[in-house]
Parts: structure tokens; C-alpha cells; sequence
């Protein structure tokens, strides 16, 4: 067999090798910018009082951020394969541990050594890090009358490796109309069980395995085979609009003030969040690159970037930049940005050299 | 470097890669819509390839990757050892 001519650099499919990593890396870049400006707008508070101005920016942001934690589930979901369970639980488990038990390890030895030097008391830094990862807790909660932190943005990790599990628990059932109603029951639980503190982010992997199921069912049907059309995009946006203004829901912080309502306007707004993202594709060069790249490489970011998050105390950090809150929110972005990227770059060249010495032996 | 030996090596990648015996990889086999491969697996793949190799298979080129044959192809294409 002789070797063909490569096919040409943009592919004529809609659904070609990499088609996420944009969306992917846009999501990392938009995690980060939230991130960094939760201090200085805090648009978690969805009951403080706002200017008019500060509400229609508040809507913006509520919106993104309703809507991006659903739309990377259903690129998760999209990429996942069926397999037998014992296979999908040692695979789903597998993946994660490793980069989950370094994060863990980081963050809590980190926050010993700060407390530590900070003359505080080594018990609350476990306290606020490794029991929190021992019980992968988020948000952050009160239990058994200790004010424990939450384990920080890894928690999306967590809850899709669960949610993983659960999908394919669902995928045994051959039918689609049960596998749909499956799914959605597994949200209608998950939902009631918000108030009760369920470890290993159970609660947003059980309400999220509609997204994963929503994702898979996706790649099966060729739902992203073709444009997305503006008739489902608009009413989709209402929606989400409504009920985002009306109340608020957001994956990570576990609420859901419209219950089951909010669980689909998120399925729709991610949805379109996604046709859009996918749009950019035909973004092309050097900048769109390396977001592509940062999309691809979303575990190790995430994992530095929950390090960093954790560790720094960027409340302090706010309280100095608080005359310039856009400078300090650039400031906190750029300062993860770069922490994150140079972690992944050197990773990388780690496992390579890792990889070249196995050969070499 | 022998091409049967490159397309070889990288069905063996994918199959590791896909951990499925039930899998058949063949020449033809569609990355995406019949293995159901990621990005970021078909990158790890390029990364083993290069260490072994002694080659450089950029990123970019995973949008053009389709099926198994376009991988040994961009092996070949960079001139590995």
C-alpha cells in the first residue's frame, strides 16, 4: 500500500477531527475571565441590588455562564462511547484519577504549607482542601458544623465522570424513547435532591446526564451534520432568556430556581451556544491555534487552573485593584492564562521525554 | 521506513487507544463516525509517533485526519526515521 496525498487543511464536513477544540478552548477562556471577575462583579449574587446598566451586563454574563456548562457536557456526551459498564466504570474512573488525586495533592499541600506560613493551623488547611477532595464537594458547604471549601472549577471533571457512568447506564436500554425518559427522570431526582449534600458532585452529574444523553443523541441522529436552523436557535434563546432572567440556575453552584425548566433551557442555550461556536470554526491562524490547542488540552488547564484558584487568596488580591477592577480582572486573566499554559506546555514535554526514554529502553 | 509497518503501529495505537477487542481498525476504518475517536486521543497517537519516529506531526493536521490510512500517511509525509 503507498502513501496518499493528506486532504486539504479545512475539511469539507461538517463533523471533522478537532471540530470542538475551538469551543473547547473559548469555554477554558471564558471559565477564566469569570473566574477573575468574581471579585470585582460578583455575578454569583444574583440577589444583590443592580444599576440598570449593571443588570443588562449581569443578564450577559448569567447567560453565558448558564449556558457554557451545559454545551461542554453535550461535546462530552458527543464524544463518549458506549461500552460494557464494567469497561465504562474502569475507563470513566481511570481517566480521571490520576489528574484528580496530582490536582488534590497540589491544592492541599499547597494550602498546609500557605497556612503553615501564614502561622495558621495545618487542621484548617485540611479542612478547607483535602477533605473536600476526599468528598469531592462542591459548592462549598457547611457539614457536620465545619465551613468546608468547595474543590474549585475540577468539579466539572468530577461530575462528568460520574455523569459518564451514569450514561452508560442508560446506553444498556436499547429503546430511545426510554433511554430519553431515563435520562430525564435521572435529572427530576437529581433536582430533588439539591438541598442534601451528595458527594462526588452526584447531584450535577445525575441532572447532567440529560446533557451527555442530550450530546450522544447528537452524534447519532447527525444532528451537527447540518446549520442549525435560526427557527429552533430563536426560541431556544427566549427561552433561555426567560428563564434565566426569571430566576437563575447554574451547573457548579448546584441551583436550579426554575427546576426541571432551567435543566432544558440549559440543554437549549447550550445548544446554541454550541451552532454558534461551531460557526467560528472558520477561524483560522496562529491565535485561533492556540485556543484550539488550550481546548484540547481542558484537563490539565482545568487542573492548574483549580490550583491556582484555590490557593491564591484573590479576594485580598480584589481588595487592592478595587479602584480598577478592570485592571484587576486582566491582570488575575492573564496571570492564570499564563500559569495554565506554561503548566500544560511543560507537561507535555514531560510525557514526551517520558515517551522517548520508554523507546529508547 | 516501511509503510505497512507505520499503518500497522498505528492500528495498534488505536486499539490501545480504543481498549475494545470488539473494535475491527482497519486501513479504511473512519476516525470519527466508526471509532468515535477525540481530538485529543488522535493528538496522544501523533505524540507516540513522533517519540518513535523521530518525526513532528503538528496539531493542525488533525482536521484533515478522516481515516486510519491519513494518520501512516502523515507519518510518511514527515519523513520519519
Amino acid at each position: 500500500m503507498k502513501p496518499v496525498k493528506s486532504a486539504p487543511l479545512v475539511p469539507a464536513d461538517r463533523v471533522y477531527m478537532g471540530m470542538f477544540d475551538l469551543v473547547k478552548g473559548l469555554f477554558m477562556l471564558g471559565m477564566v475571565l469569570l473566574h477573575a471577575s468574581g471579585d470585582y462583579y460578583p455575578y454569583w449574587a444574583y440577589d444583590a441590588p443592580r444599576s440598570p446598566m449593571g443588570t443588562a451586563g449581569y443578564t450577559l454574563l448569567k447567560l453565558l455562564l448558564c449556558g457554557m456548562v451545559p454545551m461542554f457536557f453535550l461535546i462530552c456526551g458527543y464524544s463518549y462511547r458506549k461500552k460494557s459498564m464494567r469497561k465504562a466504570i474502569s475507563s470513566q474512573l481511570g481517566a480521571f484519577r490520576k489528574p484528580y488525586l496530582l490536582t488534590a495533592a497540589a491544592a492541599a499541600l499547597l494550602t498546609i504549607g500557605k497556612k503553615l506560613l501564614l502561622r495558621g493551623s495545618i487542621l484548617d488547611g485540611l479542612r478547607y482542601q483535602a477533605l473536600p477532595y476526599l468528598l469531592g464537594l462542591c459548592p462549598a458547604r457547611e457539614l457536620w458544623g465545619l465551613n468546608m471549601d468547595s474543590i474549585g472549577p475540577i468539579w466539572f471533571f468530577l461530575a462528568y465522570t460520574v455523569g459518564g457512568i451514569l450514561l452508560n447506564c442508560i446506553l444498556q436500554e436499547k429503546q430511545t424513547w426510554i433511554q430519553a425518559a431515563l435520562a430525564v427522570c435521572l435529572s427530576v431526582v437529581g433536582l430533588n435532591l439539591t438541598s442534601i449534600p451528595l458527594p462526588w458532585c452526584l447531584n450535577q452529574a445525575m441532572i447532567c446526564t440529560i446533557y451527555l444523553y442530550a450530546g450522544w443523541l447528537m452524534k447519532k441522529t447527525g444532528f451537527l451534520q447540518r446549520e442549525v436552523p435560526l427557527y429552533l436557535i430563536l426560541p431556544a434563546v427566549i427561552y433561555g432568556v426567560l428563564s434565566a432572567y426569571t430566576g437563575y440556575f447554574e451547573v457548579s453552584s448546584n441551583m436550579w430556581v426554575n427546576g426541571l425548566a432551567d435543566v432544558f433551557a440549559g440543554l437549549f442555550f447550550g445548544t446554541c451556544l454550541l451552532a454558534v461556536g461551531l460557526r467560528l470554526n472558520r477561524w483560522q491562524g496562529r491565535a485561533a491555534e492556540s485556543v484550539r490547542r488550550l481546548g484540547r488540552e481542558a484537563m490539565p488547564f482545568c487542573c492548574i487552573h483549580t490550583v491556582c484558584y484555590n490557593l491564591i487568596p484573590w479576594d485580598k488580591v480584589a481588595g487592592k485593584f478595587s479602584a480598577f477592577p478592570v485592571i484587576g480582572v486582566l491582570a488575575a486573566s492573564a496571570f492564570h492564562l499564563v500559569v495554565g499554559i506554561a503548566g500544560c506546555a511543560a507537561l507535555k514535554k514531560y510525557q514526551l521525554l517520558r515517551m522517548k526514554k520508554q523507546k529508547g529502553a | 521506513m516501511n509503510y505497512e509497518a507505520v499503518l500497522n503501529r498505528v492500528i495498534a495505537l488505536i486499539g490501545q487507544t480504543l481498549d475494545d477487542p470488539d473494535v475491527e481498525i482497519t486501513a479504511r476504518s473512519d476516525l470519527l463516525k466508526e471509532l468515535e475517536l477525540e481530538s485529543l486521543e488522535v493528538s496522544e497517537i501523533f505524540s507516540e509517533l513522533e517519540a518513535e519516529f523521530g518525526i513532528r506531526l503538528s496539531d493542525s493536521l488533525l482536521r484533515s485526519m478522516v481515516i486510519v490510512k491519513d494518520i501512516a500517511d502523515a507519518v510518511m509525509n514527515a519523513g520519519g526515521r
